[in-house]
C-alpha cells in the first residue's frame, strides 16, 4: 500500500505538471486579447461599438536584417497611429536571408500557427504556397476597398485566377556602370537601345589588366538571370510561353550561351563560370572592387552603392537599361518584388489586409525600396535614397534608366505554375553541361527541353 | 509516517493475494520510474520512425500542413526505382563510398604503422593529423574551396606551372566534383581513424613481434603476418564505421556544391534533403530515406557477418 500511495503521488505530480502547462498557456492568451475576453463574458450583450474597438494583434513575418528592421517599425508606427485598434508585431524569421525565412515560415503554417501578414520573396515562392492553400486570397477585401489591383500596382500575384498578394517593393533590373572606367576608355553612358552585342563590346574594351588585379569587362553571377537575361527580364513568364510550353526552345537560350562562352574564352571580358561556382564569388564585391566595370543586377543596388562603409569604392557608378537582343526590340520589362500575402489560417484577415496594403502605399520616409504601387511619385524616394553620397552616383542616368526611358512594366503572365523551380534547375544544370562539359549550344537546348517537357507533362497531368 | 506504520503490518497479514498485488504494484511502480526515459525513446526515437514509415507510403507536402496528408500505398517507392535522380544520386553515392573507406583505411593503416614505428616526433604527428578533425567541417570547407580555385588556386597554379595545359576544375567539373569532396573528407577524417589504428598496434604485444625477428621474418611479413590480423577488430570497427559515414555524406556537399554542378555530387542524403526540403515531398523523401536505412543496414549486416568469421586471434 505504501509503494501504492507513492505511485498515485506520482501520477498525481505528473498529471499536476501536465495541467500546470495547460493553465499557464491559458492564462498567457488571456492577457494578450482582454478585449476578446471581455466580449466573450458579455456574450450576446455586446454592441457595435464594442466590436469596434476590438484590440487585436496581428503578426507580420518577415526577414527583416538591422536595417529593414528600423524601417518596419517606422512603418508600424505609422500605421498604428491611424488605426489604434491594431496592434502590429514584427516577426524577422531569419534576418536578412529570404529563402531560410520562408522554410521557417512553411513549418510555422505546417504546425497550424496562424499567419496574418508574411512577405514573400517572388512570384514562384507565392505560386507554390497559394496552391498549397497557406495563403488566402484577396479579391473581397480589393472589392470591397473599390479598387481594382491591376491600376495600383505594377505586377499581381494572381494564382487560378485570384490575387494573393500585395506588391510591396519592385525589383527591376538594370545595368550598373563604373563610370570611371567608360571615362576612361572614353565609352558613352548606353542608352534604351543598346543590344547585347554592344554590351560585349563595351566588355571587350573595359578590359584591363591580366591575373589577380585583371578588371574584367563584367561579371555572371551564379543565378539563372546570367544565364539568358533576355527570357527573365523581357519576357512574360521566365521559363513557360503564354501557351504554357516551355520557352527552353528560344533561340536567345543558344545566342546567350554562345555569347557568354565567347566573352569566357575569346574576349576573356567575364570570369569564367567554373571560377564563380568553384571560388563562390560574390557579386557586389566583384563589382565595388573594381574587379568587373559592368554588372547586371537590379533596383535593391541602389543604396548600396552609395554604402561606401560596407562596399568601400570610390569611382562614380552609372547605370542603364538592360540591353534587348536585337535592335528595335521591345523594352518593356518584368516586374518582380516582394509580395505581401495574408496567411488562410489568420483570424483577423481584415486587418492583416489593412496593415499590407498601408505598407504598399507609404511612401514616407520608412520606405527604402521602390515601390510596387504605381500610383505614388517615386523620385523623391530615389533622391533619398541616394542621400548624401551623391558624387557616387551619375544620378541623370539612374533618373532616365528607372523612369524616363519609355520603359513599361511587362503585364503579368498567364502562367501561374508551382513549378518554377524545377524549370530553373534544369536551366542551371543545361547552361553547367555547355559551359563546364562544352557541349555544343543545339545539343543542350534539345536535352533542356525535353527534360522540361517532362516536367511540365508531369505537373499538368493530375 | 504515521500511516506506514499503520498500513504495512495489514499489508503483512493479507497473506498471498496481496502479495501478489503487491509484485502488480512494484511492476507498476518500476514502470513509473521507468517512464520518464521511455516517454523520451517514444518520442523522440520509435514515434518519428513509425511516423516517417506511414509518410513513406503517403504524399504530403510539408506546406499544406498535417491535413494534406493523402495515403497512396507503394507508389513513392514505385516512383523511386523509376527515379534517374535518385539512381544517379545511389551511383554518386556508390563511387563516393568505394573513394573514400578503401583509401581512407589504408592511407591511415600506413601513417599509424609508420607513426607507431618510427618514433621520433610521434606525439607531433598524431596532433598533427588529429587537427583537422576536430576543426569543423564548415571551415575546412571553406579553406580547400580557396585551394581548388579554378585559375588562382594554388593547386591548380602548381599543376600549370609543372605544364598541366587544362587542370581540372575541381568543384566547378562535372567530373572532379565528387572526387574532390572525397579528396576533404578523407583528409578530414584521417586523424580519427590514426587514432583508433593507434590503439589497435598498441595492444599488440612486442613478443610476436621479436619472435617473428628470431624466425628471420622481413618488416614486411612481420605486418602481413602479425599486425594486419590482429588488428581485425579495430579493421571491422572502421570499416563500418566509415561505410555509414560515408552513406550520410551531406554538410560538405551542401556547403561546397548543393549537389552541382549538373547534379554530379547529388548524393542519397542530399536527394532527400531536395526532395524533403526544397520540392516540400515529404512523403517521397521519406519513401527515399527508408531505402537509405535499408541499404545500410544490409551492407552493414554482410560485413559483420565477414568480419565475424574472419577475425583470427
Amino acid at each position: 500500500m505504501k509503494k501504492f500511495k507513492a505511485s498515485m503521488l506520482v501520477t498525481a505530480m505528473l498529471v499536476s505538471v501536465l495541467s500546470g502547462c495547460g493553465s499557464n498557456t491559458g492564462s498567457n492568451s488571456n492577457s494578450e486579447e482582454p478585449a476578446t475576453q471581455g466580449n466573450a463574458t458579455n456574450g450576446a450583450a455586446t454592441t457595435k461599438e464594442e466590436t469596434k474597438a476590438e484590440q487585436v494583434t496581428i503578426k507580420y513575418y518577415n526577414w527583416d536584417n538591422e536595417l529593414q528592421a528600423e524601417s518596419t517599425k517606422k512603418y508600424i508606427a505609422g500605421f498604428e497611429a491611424k488605426y489604434p485598434n491594431v496592434k502590429v508585431e514584427s516577426v524577422s524569421l531569419v534576418p536578412g536571408n529570404s529563402l531560410e525565412s520562408l522554410k521557417k515560415l512553411d513549418v510555422l503554417a505546417a504546425s497550424g500557427e496562424s499567419i496574418d501578414v508574411a512577405v514573400l520573396p517572388n512570384l514562384s515562392e507565392l505560386n507554390k504556397r497559394a496552391a498549397q492553400g497557406v495563403l488566402a486570397p484577396l479579391d473581397d477585401f480589393f472589392a470591397q476597398e473599390g479598387i481594382n489591383p491591376a491600376d495600383e500596382y505594377y505586377t499581381n500575384a494572381k494564382f487560378g485566377g485570384k490575387n494573393y498578394g500585395i506588391q510591396n517593393n519592385i525589383t527591376t533590373n538594370f545595368i550598373l556602370l563604373n563610370k570611371d572606367a567608360l571615362d576612361e576608355v572614353g565609352l558613352p553612358v548606353p542608352n534604351a537601345d543598346w543590344t547585347w552585342d554592344d554590351f560585349r563590346e563595351y566588355a571587350k574594351k573595359l578590359n584591363k589588366g591580366e591575373g589577380t588585379t585583371k578588371r574584367y569587362g563584367t561579371y555572371f553571377h551564379s543565378w539563372s538571370i546570367y544565364m539568358n537575361p533576355a527570357a527573365q527580364v523581357h519576357m512574360l513568364h521566365p521559363f513557360l510561353t503564354e501557351e504554357g510550353t516551355t520557352n527552353f526552345s528560344d533561340p536567345s537560350f543558344t545566342n546567350f550561351f554562345n555569347l557568354r562562352r565567347a566573352m569566357e574564352v575569346e574576349d576573356k571580358s567575364a570570369k569564367p563560370y567554373a571560377d564563380v561556382i568553384g571560388a563562390k564569388l560574390a557579386y557586389r564585391a566583384e563589382f565595388f572592387n573594381e574587379q568587373a566595370a559592368m554588372l547586371l543586377a537590379g533596383s535593391w543596388m541602389i543604396n548600396e552603392v552609395g554604402d561606401v562603409e560596407k562596399f568601400p569604392h570610390t569611382f562614380k557608378t552609372a547605370f542603364a537599361p538592360v540591353p534587348v537582343e536585337k535592335a528595335g526590340d521591345s523594352k518593356d520589362i518584368f516586374m518582380g518584388g516582394n509580395f505581401l500575402s495574408v496567411g488562410s489560417s489568420s483570424k483577423h484577415k481584415e486587418e492583416a489586409y489593412q496593415f499590407a496594403r498601408y505598407l504598399s502605399m507609404d511612401l514616407s520616409d520608412a520606405r527604402t525600396e521602390l515601390p510596387g504601387w504605381k500610383k505614388g511619385d517615386a523620385k523623391p524616394l530615389v533622391e533619398r535614397l541616394i542621400g548624401q553620397n551623391k558624387d557616387l552616383y551619375d544620378v541623370d542616368s539612374l533618373m532616365y534608366t528607372l523612369f524616363d526611358a519609355g520603359i513599361n512594366a511587362l503585364p503579368p503572365s498567364k502562367n501561374d505554375i508551382a513549378y518554377g523551380a524545377d524549370l530553373e534547375k534544369v536551366l542551371i544544370d543545361g547552361f553547367s553541361k555547355f559551359i563546364l562539359d562544352n557541349q555544343s549550344a543545339e545539343e543542350v537546348q534539345k536535352w533542356m527541353v525535353d527534360e522540361a517537357n517532362k516536367i511540365i507533362a508531369k505537373n499538368t497531368a493530375k | 509516517m504515521k500511516a506506514d506504520h499503520v498500513l504495512q503490518p495489514a499489508a503483512m497479514t493479507a497473506g498471498k493475494k496481496v502479495k501478489h498485488a503487491n509484485a502488480r504494484k512494484e511492476a507498476l511502480v518500476g514502470w513509473l520510474f521507468l517512464a520518464p526515459e521511455l516517454i523520451g525513446i517514444v518520442v523522440l526515437y520509435v514515434f518519428p520512425v513509425v511516423f516517417s514509415l506511414y509518410l513513406s507510403l503517403s504524399d504530403w507536402n510539408l506546406v499544406g500542413g498535417l491535413q494534406s496528408i493523402k495515403f497512396v500505398g507503394l507508389d513513392n517507392y514505385v516512383e523511386m526505382f523509376h527515379d534517374e535522380k535518385v539512381i544517379h544520386a545511389l551511383k554518386n553515392n556508390f563511387v563516393y563510398t568505394l573513394l573514400t573507406v578503401p583509401v581512407g583505411m589504408a592511407l591511415s593503416l600506413i601513417l599509424a604503422v609508420l607513426i607507431h614505428t618510427k618514433v621520433y616526433g610521434q606525439d607531433y604527428f598524431k596532433v598533427a593529423f588529429f587537427v583537422p578533425y576536430i576543426s569543423s567541417i564548415i571551415a575546412i570547407g571553406a579553406v580547400w574551396s580557396a585551394l581548388y580555385h579554378p585559375s588562382l588556386g594554388p593547386i591548380n597554379q602548381f599543376l600549370t606551372s609543372i605544364g598541366v595545359s587544362d587542370p581540372p576544375k575541381w568543384l566547378a567539373d562535372p567530373d572532379f566534383a565528387l572526387l574532390s569532396i572525397a579528396i576533404i573528407a578523407i583528409w578530414a577524417g584521417i586523424g580519427y581513424q590514426i587514432v583508433i589504428y593507434m590503439a589497435g598496434l598498441t595492444s599488440i604485444p612486442d613478443d610476436y613481434y621479436e619472435a617473428a625477428s628470431i624466425d628471420g621474418a622481413t618488416a614486411l611479413q612481420k605486418f602481413r603476418m602479425i599486425t594486419l590480423p590482429l588488428l581485425g577488430p579495430t579493421n571491422s570497427f572502421l570499416f563500418i564505421t566509415l561505410l555509414m559515414g560515408s552513406f550520410k555524406v551531406f554538410d560538405l556537399i551542401a556547403f561546397l556544391t548543393s549537389g552541382g554542378p549538373n547534379n554530379a555530387s547529388t548524393v542519397i542524403v542530399y536527394r532527400i534533403y531536395e526532395e524533403g526540403f526544397v520540392n516540400f515531398r515529404m512523403g517521397y523523401a521519406s519513401a527515399i530515406s527508408w531505402l537509405l536505412f535499408a541499404i545500410v543496414g544490409v551492407v552493414t549486416f554482410i560485413s559483420w557477418q565477414i568480419q565475424k568469421n574472419k577475425v583470427t586471434y
